[in-house]
């Protein structure tokens, strides 16, 4: 009997929070994205930093200011924190892969691997990495495998 | 990377059902899959092995290939000597550990007490609630990670308030912390976590809260419920309206 848990399908990933995303997260996910190009809007699109790019020349997802408040209602997304980290971490990985710069996704991936970066909850980013192997491998076709270089 | 490529495909092939429920084609080419895949592993061992990832990639492919605990243990040992703060490690050895993986609360237990005996003294308390919260994801909705053979809440909530401290601008680990009072029935420390945290809960409650316990349910129940301390004791009567 299949009976529903916390990771709505058994998990086949391979960290605590690298589990199969549900659609419930896979659409917050979106959402955060959507909130965090929303809010660099209001900001006026600023450019990324080379310094929320951990290392790898820009552009990347930009690290939105802390506590910025355009208005009394404005809650700042914090882009370092629980899944927002994740996203940011695994977006930057995927833009790196499409756009096939190669070594500098070894390079962030072997600067994470020192284990010297975390989000703002505690976690390694090296995590989003796995989350990056999960989800650009569960999405696309054999044909990606071309564009590993060994 | 490949072995990430051929890890997915083993699982597209076998879906992501319980045993029951995968083809016979299915079943062999997950294995075929991941056999590939731990090949590829072993051969760029040398020089992979110098990032974390391949151990828990080794890990997560011997579990789907049934690799005897044993050797996955002597992986592990590896793997946390080399990477002793990689906690994902710690998070995969826990799921070769889970009934779902043929294992037992007993053994999660266990497993969770020697892990946190070898930790650090200023990180034991941090250690407990990570990878006690790590088991909560992996459980189903029915049951509960607190009781016998399960987690204390007290440790767990040591653990948390370490965690706020060493994380003070984790909006992510004050919203779990919140949630695991609500389904400890500490009402206090939720209604005090709620009143600090506020509006902002909502950022991430969706994703934190499980889908039979949410916001809304803890709030209730906060609501509701005498002030109490979980399962320590004390309780009084004022509403969380009134709190917040």
């Amino acid at each position: 009997m299949i009976r529903a848990s916390r990771t709505p399908f058994p998990s086949r990933s391979i960290t605590g929070t690298l589990y199969l995303r549900s659609w419930m997260e896979f659409r917050v996910s979106l959402v955060a994205l959507c909130q965090i190009t929303l809010a660099v809007g209001m900001l006026g699109a600023q450019p990324a930093l080379a310094q929320d790019c951990d290392g790898i020349p820009p552009p990347c997802s930009s690290a939105l200011p802390r506590g910025t408040k355009q208005d009394p209602h404005f809650v700042p997304v914090p882009p370092d924190d629980g899944y927002f980290g994740v996203d940011r971490v695994e977006m930057n990985a995927s833009a790196l892969y499409y756009s096939q710069r190669f070594a500098d996704l070894d390079n962030l991936i072997a600067r994470y691997s020192k284990l010297q970066d975390r989000w703002d909850d505690g976690r390694f980013k090296l995590s989003g990495i796995e989350v990056f192997y999960n989800t650009v491998f569960d999405r696309h076709p054999k044909e990606y495998l071309a564009n590993i270089e060994r | 990377m490949e072995a990430a490529y051929w890890q997915a495909s083993a699982w597209q092939a076998r879906g992501n059902g319980f045993a029951n429920t995968v083809s016979p084609e299915g079943l062999r080419l997950f294995h075929k899959h991941l056999e590939t895949a731990r090949q590829l592993l072993l051969a760029c061992e040398s020089y992979a092995a110098s990032t974390p990832l391949w151990y828990v990639e080794s890990l997560e492919v011997n579990l789907g290939l049934g690799t005897p605990l044993k050797r996955q243990l002597m992986l592990y040992d590896r793997g946390t000597k080399a990477f002793p703060d990689y906690e994902q490690l710690h998070f995969q050895m826990i799921r070769a550990l889970l009934a779902k993986w043929g294992g037992s609360d007993e053994a999660v237990a266990a497993f969770i007490r020697s892990v946190v005996k070898r930790s650090a003294v200023s990180l034991k308390a941090e250690m407990y609630a990570r990878l006690w919260w790590y088991v909560d994801k992996e459980t189903p909705l029915d049951e509960s990670i607190f009781g016998r053979n399960k987690a204390s809440w007290a440790r767990m909530k040591e653990g948390f308030e370490s965690l706020n401290k060493s994380y003070p601008h984790s909006l992510w680990n004050r919203t779990k912390f919140a949630v695991f009072a609500c389904q400890a029935h500490d009402e206090t420390t939720y209604r005090q976590l709620r009143i600090e945290i506020g509006d902002q809960m909502n950022m991430f409650a969706k994703i934190a809260f499980p889908s039979n316990e949410s916001l809304e349910v803890c709030d209730e129940r906060a609501a509701a419920q005498p002030r109490s301390h979980g399962r320590t004791g004390t309780s009084s009567t004022k509403p969380l309206q009134q709190s917040l």
